[in-house]
This record gives structure tokens, C-alpha cells and sequence, in this order.
């Protein structure tokens, strides 16, 4: 163990003083020497006697002067000298961390039986040799922590900046893609996913019938038309995924319309049209197939199919039209996609002028025997109509089945009419038009309906506009020229 | 037996067939206010022609003549003819 010899000196005192000073100095080195003396002092004996002090280690030292240049000397056992080297208490803590929650260990501080003051750096204390704090804001906070020993000493602080959050959250990916089928072949592209800090290094899809493939581009054949449940499973380079699920429709598909649709049916444009500020659908009837010897065709009328002219080749139509869709008005997109039964392919222009010569308000749409059938529906309707088309008499019974008024029967009580006939568009002269009496033989919603004779079922006329005592049809004959110059091929009525 | 066929009429002058009239006709009873057409018909089993109206106004009637040349005129209050769809508003 180390000794260090302390000295100090002092400036003045009570007479005599000083000789015991130099008695002392002039001592100390040789008692030092003795072993069991620790030590020398200038003191006062009774507060008035300077003396010699000698400092030992026990009562058991011998050969001890008892007066050193006539100075006196006195004796006196401290035991042994010790520095005072008992430490400070030293505070000291390691942590984990969680997000924003941190646990603090305090027991690497030393010290008898501490107390532990924590600061954590959000106007928030704590106390504890181990603590847990949640920060509510992100950002680094300076933790101290001060221990206080049974003596009531406390240490120095101890600090540490802590960042919250502290373990970056990784972020999951985005899966989304998109496809497109012909017929049973689709292609599904997952190239849309991402990953906000990172990589997308798996794409997993599930087609819907069973199998399965990866990749970011797949390529997928089904077996039979139908609407599958599509899933891509995207995964990132930390190992979080996501999905996207979508319903695919391929081929053919079931629809929650009876297929092939009857005749004389509800029917109409997917397109909207646009009269005084307001969105409206429209309806009117499917008035019967027409074939071209390869193709076959939806007959109903250009107000109906074609909106006056302001549809587009293409359109989809439908059936029924979306005036008769429930989910919402004028139908919701899985009850329109599920209508489809073909598209616009020609129509014949109405000129929208009072001294016009329209002849025929017509249109057809592009179809399949599977989308449109030939007869109208069994439990209200005449059949199928004859494909042979008889021209018009007064006096002719007559009858049609159409989305309004189905069944009805009436009689052609005029020929050759010339009537202006009000659309939104404003008036259109017709002239050779046929008239079938009766105020109940139709009613809105019924345009398009094919009139047919009620012996026989020959088709007469197609019905498009009325007013309270009668109906008007354009001849068929007139229907079925015009059409055919529009389409460049040559129709007739597919029916019996 | 060849030869003319002869009509019970009751002028000299064979009658026009009702298309022929209408022909000439039409556009005349077009143009009078408050008609929106005109027809062909039958009444009472003989060829006639229909005129047909929004509204039957004896302002309207008197326009309209009760014969023409041989043919009865009959007026038919069918009020605004329309195409016959129906709408809804979205």
C-alpha cells in the first residue's frame, strides 16, 4: 500500500508554539522511521501547553520520548491512518428499445443500497433499478440517471441519448395487378406492386381453379369459361407480403340472366344519354334476331340502341337495359357486365327535321346464338316468330310481345302514315309508316317490339313510337333494306 | 270482257286512289297547326283519310275538311306521338 506524507504548516499561534514547531521539523523523519508511529502534530495540552504530538498505531509502541527539545510530548493512538477512499456512488444504465418503448437497466451502478433518479429526457422521471418508458413523440431524448447511496451521496449523472422509434419498422409491400384474357388465355401483370423501402423479390399467384404460378408476368390458360378468384401474393425483401384478389371473367360466361336472352325482351344501351343537364339510361325492347347467313344480329330500334344517332359503333348493349337493373339506378357494373350480349354494329341516321323522309328508326347489334335467342318468353310470349315477312292491311290482326306491355294484340288500322314523331332530339318526319289502333297495344318501353301477325306470327312492322289511340311501326321490309345497306350485308329475320 | 272497269262514284271524274291523294294531300294537312299526321284508314269498310291531332279543337275541325274528293276525312286525337322508350334518371 501506498504512503503519501501530508505537511502543513502552521503560520501562528500561542507563545512557545513556535519551538514546538522546530522541535518537530527537526524530529519527525526519525519517529517516522519507528515503526507504530504514523504521525507528528503541533497541538496545545490542556489548551494553554504547546506540545509535541506523537501519532501511533497502537498502545503498544515503545522507546517513545517524552519531551523533544524541551518541548513536552504527547502520545496519542489514532490506530492506523487511512485515506478516506470510500467512492462516490457511480451511476451507470444500459437499454433496449422497442418502437417507442425502452427498457432501462440501472444495475451496473455501484453503491450501497442506492436509489435510482431517472430523467428521461420528455419532462418525465422515473425511479426504479429498472424502468420501462414509452416516448409519445419521435426523436432522440437525453436519459440521466443519478444514484443516492445510504449515506445520502449522490453520484454524478450518468446520460445517454436514446432515438425512438428505434428499430426502423419495416414497411410492408403493395400487391396490385392487372390482366387480360381472350377467350380462356389471360396474361396477369404484378409489375404495378411496390414496396415503400425496399424490393418485391416474390410474386405468387393462386388463378382460382387450383393452380398456381410465380412470377411478375404469369401467363395462365383455363379449362373452361367462368369467373375465377384471382389472388397475388407479393412478398418484399424483409419477408412482409401482401394481396390482391380480383374476379376474373373468362370465355363464355355465366351470366344471372337467362342465356340466350328471349326476344321481345327488355333491352338497351350501356351508353348514358344526356337530356336537359341529366344522365338518363334508356330501354326499349329486343325486337328479334336477324341473321346475315353468318353473323347474327339484336334488332331494335336507333333510339333505343343507337340514342338518336349519339352512340358509337361499339357500344356494348345490353339485356335487360339498365332502367330494369336493381343493385342501383340504372344498374351496377357487375349487373351491366353480366348484361352484355353484344355490341352496336350499324344503325340507320335519323334525319331530325320536320319535312324529313325518315323511313325506319333502326339499329342491330352484333351477337351470338349463345347471347340471343328466337323466341320470346315462354310463359308469356307467341313463340318464335316466322322468318317470312308479310306487308301491312288495314284490318290485319296483329300482336307483339314486348318489355312494357308483353303480350298485346291489336289491329293495323292505318297505312302509308306520315307522322312527326317527337324525340329528345327534337322532331323527325316519317312517312309509309303502319298504324295498329288500341291505347293499350303499347306504352313507353316497348319500342323496338316486333309486330307480327297474329295468324301465322309474320313479322309486320317494328314498333318505335305512339301516341294515346295508336301505335306506329316502320314496315319490315323497309327495316330490313336500310339496315343492310347500312351493314353491307344482307339481313333476314332468323325465326321459324 | 275487256274494258273500263266501272265504279260506283258520285262525279264523272274517276276517283284518285287514296295514296295518290294522300300524296297530294299530305303536306297541306301537315302544315295546318296542331296536326301531327295523316293516314290511310278504312270507315266503315271504305278506304278514308285519317288526319291525326294533338288535340281536337273545333278552332282545329273547322280546318279540316270533312271530305276530299270523295274520300271521308276523319280526324284522330292521338296527342304528341313519341318514341316509345323509357328512361330513368341516374
Amino acid at each position: 500500500m501506498a504512503t503519501t506524507v501530508y505537511a502543513a504548516k502552521p503560520t501562528e499561534g500561542p507563545p512557545g508554539i513556535k519551538r514546538a514547531i522546530e522541535a518537530q521539523e527537526a524530529h519527525t523523519d526519525a519517529l517516522l522511521a519507528i515503526p507504530g508511529i504514523v504521525g507528528t502534530a503541533v497541538g496545545l495540552r490542556n489548551d494553554a501547553e504547546p506540545v509535541v504530538k506523537i501519532y501511533t498505531k497502537s498502545a503498544k509502541v515503545a522507546g517513545l520520548p517524552e519531551e523533544l527539545d524541551g518541548v513536552p510530548v504527547s502520545v496519542q493512538v489514532t490506530g492506523r491512518i487511512a485515506a478516506l477512499d470510500k467512492p462516490l456512488p457511480a451511476a451507470s444504465f444500459t437499454y433496449t428499445c422497442s418502437d417507442y418503448t425502452v427498457d432501462f437497466d440501472a444495475s451496473a451502478s455501484s453503491g450501497t443500497k442506492l436509489t435510482y433518479d431517472w430523467d428521461f429526457g420528455d419532462s418525465s422521471t422515473g425511479s426504479g433499478v429498472t424502468v420501462s418508458h414509452t416516448y409519445q413523440d419521435a426523436g432522440t431524448h437525453t436519459v440521466t440517471l443519478t444514484v443516492t447511496d445510504k449515506f445520502g451521496v449522490t453520484s454524478l449523472p450518468s446520460s445517454q441519448d436514446v432515438t425512438v422509434p428505434c428499430e426502423p419498422v419495416n414497411k410492408p409491400p403493395v400487391a396490385s395487378f392487372t390482366y387480360e384474357c381472350l377467350d380462356l388465355v389471360c396474361d396477369f401483370d404484378g409489375s404495378g406492386s411496390y414496396d415503400p423501402d425496399g424490393d418485391i423479390v416474390k410474386w405468387e399467384w393462386e388463378f382460382g381453379d387450383s393452380s398456381t404460378g410465380s412470377g411478375v408476368i404469369v401467363s395462365h390458360t383455363y379449362q373452361e369459361a367462368g369467373t375465377y378468384t384471382v389472388t397475388l401474393t407479393a412478398t418484399d425483401n424483409d419477408g412482409a407480403a401482401d394481396t390482391d384478389t380480383q374476379g376474373v371473367t373468362v370465355g363464355n360466361p355465366p351470366s344471372r340472366y337467362p342465356r340466350p336472352a328471349d326476344i321481345g325482351t327488355s333491352s338497351g344501351s350501356e351508353r348514358l344519354t344526356r337530356v336537359r343537364g341529366s344522365w338518363y339510361c334508356t330501354v326499349g325492347t329486343l325486337g328479334v334476331r336477324l341473321t346475315d347467313g353468318t353473323s347474327v344480329y339484336a334488332l331494335s330500334n336507333n333510339h333505343v340502341y343507337a340514342l338518336e344517332g349519339k352512340g358509337e359503333i361499339g357500344d356494348r348493349i345490353l339485356q335487360p337495359g339498365r332502367v330494369d337493373m336493381t343493385d342501383q339506378a340504372c344498374g351496377s357494373t357487375d349487373e351491366i357486365n353480366d348484361a352484355v350480349i353484344g355490341n352496336l354494329a350499324a344503325y340507320v341516321p335519323i334525319q331530325f327535321r320536320p319535312n324529313a323522309n325518315n323511313k325506319v328508326d333502326a339499329a342491330v347489334a352484333s351477337t351470338t346464338t349463345a347471347m340471343v335467342g328466337q323466341s320470346t318468353p315462354l310463359a308469356t310470349g307467341y313463340g318464335i316468330p316466322s322468318s317470312t315477312t308479310v306487308p301491312a292491311s288495314v284490318g290485319l290482326p296483329v300482336q307483339k310481345h314486348g318489355r312494357t306491355t308483353a303480350l298485346t294484340t291489336g289491329t293495323v288500322i292505318g297505312i302509308n302514315a306520315i307522322i312527326v314523331v317527337e324525340y329528345d332530339r327534337g322532331l323527325a318526319r316519317f312517312d309509309g309508316q303502319i298504324e295498329v289502333g288500341g291505347s293499350d297495344f303499347s306504352a313507353q318501353g316497348d319500342s323496338g317490339s316486333l309486330i307480327v301477325t297474329s295468324d301465322g306470327l309474320n313479322p309486320v312492322a317494328l314498333l318505335f313510337a305512339g301516341g294515346d289511340t295508336s301505335t306506329f311501326g316502320n314496315p319490315i321490309e323497309d327495316i330490313l333494306s336500310e339496315l343492310s345497306t347500312e351493314l353491307g350485308t344482307t339481313l333476314s329475320i332468323d325465326g321459324s | 270482257m275487256t274494258g273500263r272497269r266501272i265504279e260506283k262514284v258520285d262525279s264523272y271524274m274517276p276517283k284518285k286512289t287514296i295514296e295518290e291523294l294522300l300524296r297530294e294531300r299530305a303536306d297541306g294537312l301537315m302544315s295546318i297547326p296542331g296536326v301531327v299526321g295523316t293516314a290511310q284508314g278504312q270507315c266503315s269498310g271504305k278506304p278514308c283519310i285519317k288526319v291525326f291531332v294533338v288535340k281536337k279543337t273545333p278552332e282545329l275541325l273547322k280546318k279540316i275538311p270533312s271530305a276530299i274528293e270523295g274520300y271521308t276525312v276523319t280526324v284522330q286525337e292521338t296527342g304528341v306521338i313519341r318514341a316509345l322508350r323509357s328512361g330513368y334518371r341516374r
